[in-house]
């Protein structure tokens, strides 16, 4: 199968000091595929994930896109401005942290409808009512629509990250724990949903997690990373049901059934 | 070589009813499994030595042996969910005959969505997604509409006696013979050229495991290639046209999950 991959990394190396960031990590990712980074903290998943978005600068490696019109685009070699207009339309980021990706300054509305209008939205009517729709799509009443931010709890407000990041039917997201704080029940609701677009957009995405359950529902594939190596890798329910690596084994079997 | 040529090669050990087809669709030759434990000592554990078999169109058969002779992890093997240590697993796909050992990864999971289908002993599903979308996720996976594929859906969860009133709900709070034929349910909504059956009866009545008696045997009828684990000898031979029989490997102990 000669599939065209919609993103791949090649030797990924990042040092901080002397300390490790990541060592020769290279990976594809392929339209309309989950692929799921674990491993403990501290191994390198996040600093992986900065690097494919484009917010850290590796020591060595780089990191290919292709566009929506099949144009490869240098992740690390190309201007600030492409990088973000990139970020505005066919990529996401979900941060762990949802305030990293908000604007505590507007309204839950206007954060969402914030990147529709940057995104190339020109109505404002419109933008309001999409980003109500995307509201309930993440199971917030619409009547918060007005509040800010920061009066929402704290998984209302990974929500509303989530929402603001699809809105624009990105091609790619990249989502960093995006449901380590959530209750239970809305990350089930927001594993469907991240399902959903899959299936119905063929949205991608490369999802850092340490939750094995949440990598085995949702991914296709897995990248397991321990001290910023890639130490197996390959489709999920392979890698979690037969784990040939020492380190996978340990991980599977300290986690309460995945 | 073709398919053919190469389950010639497999010394089978099959008891063959006569006039089955023989235009084979899945073959396995010498295949081996052995685990490696790396947080006990390491402890290698054989589960499956120098297995041959092969699977027409239209043809069930059915594993059989002692508890721990693996016959579960030989399915898990057929379907690529557990490496192959050694031997290899032939599968006909659109066309053309792959070797498991040599298919990556994105190619398994084409494998898995066209042409080869698994039901698991168990329902691992998202939570909170509704039973009939989860019946109805094989036939959108393959591109078909919405509509058609909640009909198909319906249908066959009618046959398998899930109560209407059920449908709109996720199966987590189902009884465990509900949740076993929502899990058989996700498979037969659709034909599949190749279909393994880990214990597809195991907590169903007699009026239940009819139903899946006939859904088995249109299964044959539309021409699909059946290998299955069955602990009811009754329904064993009512299903099976052919049994292979597996014996523990000499140094095995477990052969269930490592």
């Amino acid at each position: 199968m000669d599939e065209q991959p919609i993103l791949t990394a090649k030797n990924l190396t990042k040092f901080y000091g002397s300390q490790t960031g990541c060592l020769n990590v290279s990976m594809a990712v392929y339209r309309s595929e989950i692929l799921a980074l674990v491993g403990e903290s501290g191994s390198g998943k996040s600093t992986v994930l900065n690097i494919l978005y484009g917010q850290i600068t590796p020591d060595s490696g780089s990191v290919l896109y292709w566009d929506c019109r099949n144009r490869t685009v240098d992740i690390h070699a190309s201007t600030e401005a492409q990088r973000r207009s990139l970020a505005r339309t066919e990529l996401g980021f979900v941060h762990q942290n949802p305030l990293d990706g908000l604007n505590l300054n507007v309204s839950a509305g206007a954060n969402v409808a914030e990147r529709l209008l940057s995104g190339g939205e020109r109505s404002y009517r419109r933008a309001r009512l999409e980003s109500r729709n995307w509201l309930e799509k993440v199971e917030i009443n619409p009547n918060r629509l007005d509040d800010r931010p920061g009066l929402y709890s704290g998984g209302m407000r990974q929500r509303l990250q989530i929402a603001k990041n699809l809105v624009t039917g990105p091609r790619l997201v990249f989502l960093d724990e995006p449901t380590g704080g959530l209750d239970l029940s809305v990350q089930a609701r927001l594993l469907d949903l991240i399902r959903r677009l899959q299936a119905e957009l063929g949205l991608a995405a490369v999802l850092v997690t340490h939750d094995l359950g949440v990598a085995r529902l949702l991914s296709q594939r897995i990248l397991v990373m321990k001290d910023g190596q890639i130490v197996e890798s390959g489709l999920t329910d392979r890698v979690l049901d037969d784990p040939r690596e020492p380190y996978t084994q340990l991980l599977v079997s300290s986690t309460l059934q995945v | 070589m073709t398919l053919d040529q190469m389950s010639s090669l497999a010394k089978s050990s099959q008891s063959h009813k006569p006039n089955s087809p023989n235009d084979e669709v899945l073959a396995a030759v010498g295949l081996g499994k052995t685990f490696t434990l790396h947080l006990t000592g390491p402890t290698k554990i054989c589960a499956l030595e120098g297995v041959d078999l092969k699977v027409g169109s239209g043809v069930c058969l059915g594993l059989t042996g002692p508890s721990g002779s693996g016959k579960s992890s030989l399915l898990r093997c057929l379907y690529g969910n557990y490496h192959l240590s050694s031997g290899d697993v032939f599968i006909k796909h659109k066309e053309s005959t792959v070797s498991l050992s040599k298919a990556g990864d994105r190619l398994i999971l084409e494998i898995r969505t066209w042409s080869l289908g698994y039901v698991s002993q168990f329902l691992r599903v998202i939570p909170r997604v509704p039973t009939i979308d989860i019946v109805s996720e094989p036939l959108l996976a393959l591109g078909q509409p919405q509509k058609q594929a909640a009909k198909a859906a319906a249908r066959v969860l009618e046959r398998l006696r899930i109560p209407k009133k059920l449908w709109p709900l996720p199966p987590a709070t189902f009884s465990g013979g509900e949740k076993q034929r929502v899990n058989l349910a996700r498979v037969f909504v659709k034909n599949w050229p190749i279909l393994l059956l880990d214990e597809p009866t195991a907590s169903l009545d007699s009026k239940n495991r009819d139903s899946v008696f006939e859904l088995i045997t249109e299964a044959k009828q539309e021409g699909s290639a059946i290998v299955g684990v069955f602990h009811d000898l009754d329904f064993l031979s009512r299903v099976a046209d052919q049994t292979i029989r597996l014996a523990p490997p000499v140094q095995n102990s477990i052969s269930q999950r490592p």
